[in-house]
């Protein structure tokens, strides 16, 4: 036998395999964003305010020419309305040299995947208020948006691991108060109690640090949860046959809670990293939505949509939503694949 | 090697943290005995007579309510063989570590030694000796039951527990455990305590057999004494429906009388009474003492012989 | 053909597991006569609780029972395939006419539901009777399975109840509407010897009242001798030996049924004088390739043979065996 059961189950589900790619690349992409994308997300072009997607074209006049867009012009300063001028042409080209960058955050390099030949500015999803492109946006936002869920989440899990072992594998009293504690965590309304720690942050940190500490945040109330899981499985296992062995044969708590019980959930706690990160993508995109969150210079997902805040804009620029969709995409994948692994995983399930 | 007096353990039973229910099951009512170096203890009994619970409290897992549990040498290492090899050994774990555990928990042999010692056991027990990378899944349940054993003895235990080790094993494995386990204690020394719902096979394993009856020992003698001249009712009746092949013995005609005892709300008198085919009225308001008959190694808890 | 009520030809069971193919029952044959206690004996993987679901057409993803197996059971003056049945059709037949008993009683209640509705339950599922008349019909049953204050207990929930006292309760429900067979997938296993010996004697006592056949399926061969009318020994999903049971203990003609009478311990061996007789290696795993013998590897008449090709069935006088070296 080569391959596991539970990988054998997985590998038969079509679409958990495909969200688990499709989150593949989007993690890929995000530790080349400053190649994929044409632009560094901060980089104004200041004639381009709300410039809507350039579609790629190929045909110009009757003759192929490769992939191009047309110019847009602007007519119409006060509302920002563009008009497609037709004789004008920007031929699209691969690894063209643009704004300067560090690849992997070290290496210093100017070639990005693919920009217009005469340098002329490419929105393939539009650009913001500010002139800003879309794309590359959504590219560097996915930095945050996604490793904010699961750094939060280790982080949590590792709580919860701690205190529902100790919990668990003590008992009585210890594990009765410590639940009842959890259970007074869980019961906060998840959201006010985000905007409640936020609100008792420092004004003056900086972007790391606020990083920092919306990541520790998001982490409390998924934290409490773990715990709670944690706890009933290593109840249900403390009293296992060969912890029983283990205990006979004198070997210390510790030693046991990590060797004997701990490595037997670790399906179960897979299955709750992937279903929790959503939530805590979610809650990012919440907060920084409400502006409490992620703020500029940073850039994620929810902070972009901040600017969808307004029907007007909303309704003249759609393409400003293009980050809730992502975070639609992303989320829905995260579940999917969870709920994948979980009936691979399980035992009985088909 | 090891002397057991009046051992008595009572679980209550409370409905939740703030019951203050009084009543409690009566799993053992004073079990005493003595296991001498390289001896077999049998002990035979139903479901809920207590054999579990006994060897629970001398090993210290669930600690009796009152009684003494006496080693000689003090230092004397007990070990554990579980019922159901598919539940004893961690799934997560590779077998050359799950062997030698007592010895590394024990401080007996340094890491770089698991290998070395890993296959000295797997030899020991009956297993190839390069086995020791793989995970107990990788095994069936007769290899999981040795590999158990394996890691019984793998400390030199004095005295090794044995709690209906192959009851939950396919018939034509069974008799390769009970072999291997005799085997080894020629080999090593170890005295056991071995414990069966099946007579049968508690006779074949043990140079005394004591037979349990609702927490009370009611019968013990030697398996040959004892499978010949049975002095308690109980143990009549137990050897009566023993299957056995060849011997047409009919046991689905057998007269039985009663139920389960009930270890809630004990009589006062003999436990077997409510069942006991020749029952007196003293066995109804006392309970008979464990005590000799005409052979001093043959003693039986039944006011027929008192 | 005419004497038999069920007539079980080349059914062949098996389960398509993600990592490979199990083949739970290798082309199995066999008939039961009416009034006829059959034993069916085999170790983990022989086969014997599969095949017994796949008379119910109980088996479920992944498995399969291969559709040219059949499975003839006598309805009435006729014999119908069960193997060609609808759900619909097996539903009236499933508890009905034959009815099923199980090792694990307390697994079988429903533990939110009293014991005495339950019991009456099938009666009602086959419309035999209304709420009402069949809760009186379960007082009845309760009477006959000798359960005692049969009126108070049918009150009660699964969990207040024994294991033996629940076994009787789940030979009521399934004697409830007179099936024509019974199958006893180790009804005693979980159970002590002594309460074992009042089940097997309550099973036959009813089997003799009503006249039913009975499937005993068991891994105790001791059990068998005198309970029952023929054994069938199944080792890894195929027939190994069948016969009368006085036949096949007293004398076996297959290396297996040899090896297992000769490796159970009997009461009267003692440690030092006698030494109990251990067969080598290990049951196959499922779904392990075998192209001879199955028992080959662990035989001691093992030739070049048995591993080279898988011998067929010699049958004479009523016994088979699947042996190229039986003892005859």
């Amino acid at each position: 036998m080569k391959h596991s059961i539970p990988y054998l189950k997985f590998k038969r589900k079509k679409l958990g395999m495909l969200c688990f790619w499709i989150l593949v690349v989007m993690y890929l992409s995000f530790i080349f964003e400053g190649f994929l994308a044409p632009y560094q997300p901060n980089t104004k072009f200041k004639s381009k305010s709300y410039q809507p997607p350039h579609a790629i074209h190929l045909i110009h006049d009757g003759k192929f020419v490769g992939p191009f867009v047309y110019e847009y012009e602007m007519a119409n300063p006060f509302y920002k309305k563009y008009k497609t001028d037709r004789a004008v042409i920007h031929k699209l080209s691969m690894f063209v040299k643009g704004d300067s960058y560090k690849l992997f955050g070290l290496i210093p390099s100017k070639t990005h995947l693919f920009g217009t030949e005469d340098g002329e500015p490419v929105f393939l999803l539009g650009a913001d208020r500010l002139g800003r492109d879309m794309l590359s946006r959504i590219i560097c936002g996915a930095k945050i948006s996604l490793t904010i869920g699961f750094v939060s989440i280790i982080t949590a899990l590792l709580g919860g691991i701690l205190i529902g072992g100790i919990s668990g594998y003590i008992g009585g009293m210890t594990d009765w108060s410590i639940m009842r504690f959890c259970e007074v965590i869980i019961l906060l309304p998840t959201f006010y109690f985000f905007l409640f720690l936020r609100s008792i942050l420092p004004a003056d940190i900086t972007p790391g640090q606020k990083f920092l500490f919306i990541t520790l945040i998001l982490a409390v109330p998924s934290w409490a949860g773990s715990a709670r899981g944690i706890r009933n499985w290593v109840l249900s296992l403390k009293n296992a046959d060969y912890v029983t062995a283990a205990k006979l044969s004198g070997v210390k708590s510790l030693p046991i809670l990590l060797r004997h019980i701990i490595p037997q959930i670790r399906s179960i706690l897979i299955l709750d990293i992937t279903l929790s990160v959503p939530g805590v993508i979610l809650g990012e995109a919440g907060l920084s939505f409400l502006n409490l969150g992620i703020t500029e210079p940073s850039v994620s997902w929810g902070m972009l949509m901040s600017a969808a805040m307004d029907i007007n804009v909303l309704k003249q620029y759609p393409w400003v939503l293009w980050p809730a969709f992502v975070i639609i995409l992303t989320v829905f994948c995260f579940f999917t694949l969870g709920y994948s692994l979980k009936d691979a995983f399980d035992p009985k399930a088909l | 090697m090891l002397t057991v007096k009046d051992l008595v353990k009572h679980f209550p039973l409370k409905a939740g943290r703030f019951s203050s229910s009084e009543e409690k099951i009566h799993a053992l009512n004073g079990v005493s005995f003595t296991l001498g170096k390289k001896q077999t203890l049998g002990i035979v009994g139903e479901s809920g007579c207590g054999k579990s619970t006994l060897a629970k409290a001398i090993l210290g897992i669930k600690p009796a309510d009152s009684g003494s549990i006496t080693l000689d040498p003090p230092d004397t290492r007990m070990q554990y063989i579980f019922q159901d090899p598919y539940l004893s050994l961690d799934p997560k774990m590779q077998v050359k570590d799950i062997i030698t555990e007592p010895m590394t928990a024990a401080g007996m042999i340094t890491k770089k030694e698991v290998v070395k010692e890993a296959q000295r056991l797997l030899e020991l027990v009956g297993l190839p000796k390069d086995w020791g990378t793989k995970y107990p899944h990788e095994f069936s349940g007769g290899q999981r039951q040795r590999i158990c054993i394996g890691r019984a003895i793998s400390s030199r235990p004095g005295i090794v527990i044995c709690d209906e080790p192959v009851s939950s094993l396919d018939v034509s494995i069974q008799s390769q455990i009970l072999n291997l386990l005799l085997e080894l204690q020629d080999k090593l020394e170890i005295s056991y305590i071995f414990i069966a719902h099946n007579i049968a096979v508690v006779l074949y394993m043990s140079d005394i057999v004591s037979v349990m009856y609702a927490g009370y020992i009611v019968e013990s003698a030697n398996p040959q004494e004892l499978y010949a001249d049975p002095m308690h009712p109980y143990t009549k009746l137990l050897l009566s429906v023993v299957p056995e092949i060849g011997k047409n013995k009919r046991i689905f005609e057998q007269k039985i009388t009663g139920e389960v005892p009930d270890l809630i709300h004990m009589e006062a008198g003999c436990p077997f009474y409510s069942r006991c085919p020749v029952h007196k009225d003293v066995c109804r308001t006392a309970i008979p003492q464990l005590k000799p008959g005409e052979k001093s190694d043959h003693s039986c808890a039944c006011w027929l012989y008192q | 053909m005419k004497d038999k009520i069920l007539e079980v030809k080349n059914l062949t069971t098996i389960f398509h597991n993600v990592n490979q193919d199990v083949t739970a029952v290798d082309s199995l044959s066999f008939d039961l006569a009416p009034h006829e206690i059959l034993a069916m004996i085999g170790e983990s993987g022989s086969g014997k609780s599969v095949t017994n679901l796949s008379i119910m057409q109980l088996i479920d993803e992944p498995g399969e029972i291969a559709s040219e197996s059949q499975i003839l059971f006598k309805d009435g003056d006729r014999y119908i395939d069960l193997n060609k049945m609808t759900e619909k059709e097996m539903e009236r037949i499933r508890g009905d006419r034959i009815s099923m008993i199980f090792q694990e009683p307390s697994a079988s209640f429903n533990p939110l539901f009293r014991l005495g509705n339950q019991v009456g339950e099938s009666l009602r599922l086959h419309g035999r009777s209304t709420k009402e008349e069949a809760y009186q019909e379960a007082l009845k049953l309760l009477e006959q399975v000798h359960i005692p204050n049969s009126t108070l207990r049918a009150q009660d929930y699964p969990f207040q109840m024994s294991g033996g006292m629940l076994q009787r309760m789940m030979i009521a429900q399934a004697l409830s509407c007179h099936p024509d067979i019974l199958i006893a997938d180790e009804p005693t296993t979980a159970l002590d010897v002594t309460t074992q010996a009042q089940i097997l004697g309550l099973l036959k006592e009813k089997q003799r009242e009503t006249g039913m056949s009975v499937i005993f399926i068991t891994h105790d061969l001791a059990l068998v001798e005198d309970f029952c009318n023929r054994i069938m020994i199944l080792y890894a999903g195929s027939l190994m030996e069948e016969g009368k049971a006085k036949d096949v203990i007293s004398h076996p003609m297959h290396p297996y049924t040899q090896d297992l009478l000769s490796s159970i311990p009997k009461p009267g061996m003692f440690k030092g004088v006698d030494k109990l007789f251990a067969i080598p290696g290990k049951v196959p795993d499922p779904g392990e390739k075998i192209t001879g013998c199955p028992y080959a590897k662990r035989c001691s008449r093992c030739t070049e043979e048995c591993q080279a090709s898988k011998p067929g069935i010699a049958e004479k006088d009523g016994r088979k065996v699947r042996c190229f070296h039986a003892y005859c």
